[in-house]
């Protein structure tokens, strides 16, 4: 698998300008959660999308759905604090370790 | 726990059952020298993720806050404008690589510095204000390109090792103990048979004796 891919985002209106400028194809202003799941599936369905962002506050809605899609290699799902800087409340990297040893470690740089 | 039945306790049991436990003995060790690799490499991935993700959040804020002045200065129904005629060229390519026989993902960004011309928004509606909001964007979404396919990557390794981490606890505790107390019951099954037979031996030894 070795092919050029678009990416994409899912988010508030300054990121999804923001990410717009930067010259991202795949935009979606959130609005409301059947819209934002819908706005999701159609990236995923498409196959051109590689990584899709997803701003922190969108991601705890789509939740389930995002935790299915994570079973697939592609596309790889992301989330990132909204324009406000709301970060995800749980961070990624944390729980990942979490669940694999089974306790909270935190991991410094060298 | 499973009881080998009478008709299992012969000699040929015992020669597999003891070819069953240095497998299953053997196996184990190797995946515990492979769950030892994997953990290595976790938390080394871990920390390059950490570190990655740091970096790319302070470019995104600083990002946002470049943004919110452009909003500001130009208007942010003029800036919408402009994002639908940026030209859509940021492309990243996804091929694959094993680490330690785990498949992932690897991502690279194709689309490099863009000048200010190539870029394709009018230049009525935006400013050099724009221009920074674009290139400071395009770089953080560089880092976090690659924060996507670490991460990722942090992900696969950790399913990975706990599936390792399941078949070792499952030959440690369940087929290697099972196996053990089987070869235990034929062994003890078979001297029985033994000191059956020589009693037996013995009582006729002595039967002949007296008739003799």
């Amino acid at each position: 698998m070795e092919l050029a891919y678009r990416v994409g985002v899912i988010g508030d209106l300054e990121t999804v300008i923001g990410f717009g400028l930067a010259g991202v194809a795949d935009l979606h202003v959130r609005r409301s959660r059947e819209e934002n799941l819908a706005a999701l599936r159609k990236m995923v369905e498409s196959g051109r999308v590689g990584i899709i962002f997803v701003t922190a506050g969108v991601a705890e809605e789509l939740e389930p759905e995002i935790e299915r899609l994570r079973e697939r290699p592609l596309p790889i799902i992301v989330t990132i604090p909204d324009s406000r800087g709301t970060a995800p409340k749980v961070d990624e990297l944390e729980r990942i370790i979490r669940r694999t040893l089974g306790a909270k470690i935190v991991v410094g740089e060298e | 726990m499973a009881m080998p039945t009478a008709a299992s306790q012969t000699r040929i049991d015992l020669i597999n059952l003891r070819k069953k436990l240095s497998l299953a003995q053997r196996g184990k060790d190797l995946l515990q020298e492979k769950m030892d690799a994997l953990a290595i490499e976790f938390f080394n991935m871990a920390r390059g993720v950490s570190r990655l993700r740091r970096e790319a959040m302070k470019k995104l804020a600083e990002a946002h806050a470049s943004l919110s002045a452009c909003l500001g200065l130009k208007g942010t129904i003029e800036t919408m404008q402009s994002v639908r005629e940026t030209k859509k060229d940021f492309e990243i390519e996804i091929s694959s690589r094993i680490v330690m026989g785990v498949e992932v993902p690897q991502v690279t960004v194709m689309a490099g510095e863009r000048s200010v011309a190539e870029s394709g928004y009018g230049i009525y509606t935006t400013g050099p204000i724009t221009d920074r909001v674009a290139g400071e964007f395009r770089e953080a979404l560089r880092l976090l390109c690659e924060l996507a396919g670490l991460e990722s990557s942090l992900r696969m390794i950790a399913r990975e090792l706990e599936r390792t981490r399941r078949r070792v606890n499952a030959l440690e505790h369940v087929t290697i103990p099972e196996t053990k107390v089987k070869i235990k019951m034929i062994e003890m099954k078979l001297d029985e048979i033994e000191r059956d037979n020589f009693v037996r031996l013995k009582g006729m030894k002595t039967l002949r004796e007296r008739r003799g």
